[in-house]
Parts: structure tokens; sequence; C-alpha cells
């Protein structure tokens, strides 16, 4: 297909699809009011049953804990992927010192100060999530952002001297096997797989919820240490 | 609190216009990273429509502590849409890093000079 017929194709398709998603659109309930049975039920099962503060993460690390590892097994098969296709060529070529950049002064010291409190951040949001806003996907990258002020403070090589790529892909397979472990603890608790086998805990205190702060503190590891493998990957591509 | 009629449409309308455009661009990319970037694009219109869908008018965050009268925002989206934008960006990662090994390899990044489309 040449790219004028493709284009003569798309502009005919283009808004009709359009149109077929609008009219999909029109038939449902006015902004702002839709309310579903799923929704209603979890506000008040999460509180009452897990007492659980944040509802979202009750359905990410709980109720549809096993939708979430699903996630993380996308996550963790592509940062395999990734790995797998950028590391293939390292080491045909030497490496060059003399292309990594050397950042300033008053970059090192502003990222370095900006590097712990991140990290402190990250792994507040990851172990606070059951409790406000927050959990282990965001406090992941939360605590990758830490990496990244790093890197740029202090390049490559001194990122492989603070986070060894054997010590990162350690903590990545960590937090995946980390999440399942905790999803068998229910099964030989006695119930179903990833069931909530921890007692509930005192409403809006830290060890409430039960599994779920783990969970989300597993999730948050592995994030954290899967975005610091690309991150390393894509910037040792930087340098040949 | 009542909207014009227009703006009951317009989160939906925004997401229906990304589609579109993510769609047009993927057809239309001479460059496999605008390709990953459209792709994303389409990408962040069902996020834009998962939580459009999920928005109640003076709604509250979903968080049970300290919580007042008013109605939660739908958790369940929110839920999803989370989830997927960290696994997404990772996947984004791995396309974007075959693009990078076809230009290690010395092929082109133009989708247009690999089968199937090339005559």
């Amino acid at each position: 297909m040449s790219r004028r017929v493709r284009l003569i194709v798309m502009l005919i398709f283009a808004p009709a699809f359009a149109a077929l998603l609008g009219w999909a659109v029109a038939g449902l309930e006015p902004f702002g009011t839709t309310v579903t049975a799923y929704a209603t039920t979890v506000e008040s099962v999460a509180p009452r049953e897990q007492q659980i503060s944040n509802i979202v993460a009750s359905v990410v690390y709980d109720i549809r804990a096993f939708d979430s590892l699903g996630e993380e097994m996308i996550l963790f098969a592509s940062v395999s992927g990734v790995v797998l296709l950028l590391r293939e060529r390292r080491g045909k070529r030497a490496h060059s010192a003399s292309r990594s950049i050397e950042a300033t002064d008053l970059v090192r010291l502003t990222a370095l100060v900006w590097t712990v409190l991140a990290v402190a951040y990250g792994v507040f949001l990851a172990g606070n999530g059951h409790l406000s806003p927050g959990g282990g996907f965001q406090g992941g990258v939360a605590t990758l952002a830490a990496l990244v002020l790093f890197y740029l403070a202090a390049g490559t090589r001194r990122m492989q001297r603070f986070a060894p790529t054997t010590a990162v892909e350690a903590l990545e397979s960590a937090g995946a096997l980390g999440f399942l472990a905790i999803g068998c603890g229910g099964v030989i608790a006695g119930s179903a797989f990833l069931f909530n086998w921890l007692p509930a805990g005192k409403f809006g205190s830290l060890d409430s919820a039960g599994v779920v702060p783990l969970i989300s503190f597993a999730v948050g590891m592995e994030v954290a240490a899967g975005f610091a493998l690309l991150l390393s990957e894509f910037a040792q591509q930087l340098e040949q | 609190m009542t909207l014009p009629a227009v703006l009951h449409f317009l989160p939906y309308g925004v997401a229906i216009w990304l589609a579109v455009v993510g769609l047009f661009g993927l057809t239309r990319s001479r460059n496999f990273i605008h390709l990953t970037l459209c792709l994303t694009i389409l990408q962040a219109s069902t996020y834009l429509l998962l939580l459009s869908v999920g928005y109640r008018t003076g709604g509250q965050p979903p968080i049970a502590r300290g919580a007042t009268a008013a109605p939660f925002v739908d958790p369940i989206v929110q839920a999803l849409t989370l989830t997927d934008i960290v696994v997404g960006a990772t996947v984004t990662a791995l396309l974007l890093s075959m693009a990078v090994q076809l230009h290690n390899r010395g092929v082109s990044l133009d989708p247009e000079s690999e089968k199937p489309f090339r005559k």
C-alpha cells in the first residue's frame, strides 16, 4: 500500500472512527454523574473490612492484586527485553570516557541534595500508600528520580559504583519474587492466592491494611530497580 | 453545579481527538521514534477517557481517612490508569531500545524502508 493510498484510506476511516467513538460516548451518562456498582462496593468494603484508607491502593494491591501482578510481569518482561536488546552490543566497542558529560559543581551539589530527598520521598510514598495518595508504582518512580539526579551529577561510571547492575537486578527480582511470595502466603494461610492474610489492624495506622503495604513496597522496589536498569542501559548506549 | 452541554462532552472529545491523532500519526510515520510517541499519545487517550468516566461532580479523592460526606471519584479507573502509566513507560522503553538497536545496525529508522511497506 503506497503512502498516498494509505492517506486516503485514513482520511475516510479516521473521521468514521471518531464518529463511532463519539456515538459511544454520547450513550454514557452525563460527565460527572457516572456511578458504577463496582466503585460503590469497593468504597464501602475497603475501609470497613481491610481497614485501608486509600481506596485506590486497596484496588491495586488487594482486591485486584492479581491484575497488578500481571502488570508487574509486563514491566519485568519489558525491562528484561530492553536489557537483552541493548546489552548485546556492549563490549564490542571500546568505552571512551571522553564522551561522558561532566556536570558543573552547582549541578552536582543541587542534584546530590535532591537525590537524598527524592529517595526519602519515594520510600515514604511506597510505604504509606495504604493511608494517603501513593503506593508502590508512584513511590518507585519517585525513587527513580533520585537515580536520574545522581546520574546527572556523577555520570555513568560513578553510578555503576553507587548502584552496581548486579545489585539492581537482584533488587528487581526480589521485588517480583516478594509479590509472588506474599501472594503464596494467602494459599498457606488456607485461602486463595493473593488473599489478604495478615490482620487488618487499626484503621489509619502504619501497620493496618494487612498485606497491602508489603505488596506496595515490593512493587516499589521492582519499579525503581526496573527503571534504574533502563536508565543505566540507555546511559551506556550514549557513551559507546 | 450545572455545566454547559459542550463542557459535558469536552473531556471525551479530547480523548477521541487524541486517539484519532495518535492513529493518524501511526499510519503517516516516517521514523520509529516518532511512531513510538504516536503510540503513547494513543495510550494517553485511554487514560483521559477512563478518568473522565470516573469523575463525579463535587467529588473528593478516594481516601477514606478524613473524608467528608461528598462522593468519592471512581477509584477503579484511577487504579487502572496508575498501573498502566508506569507499565506503559517500560513498554515505550522497549520500543525505543528496538529503535536504538536498528540505528546501531545501520538500518534506516524509517518504517517504510523495510517490509511489508517496501516494494
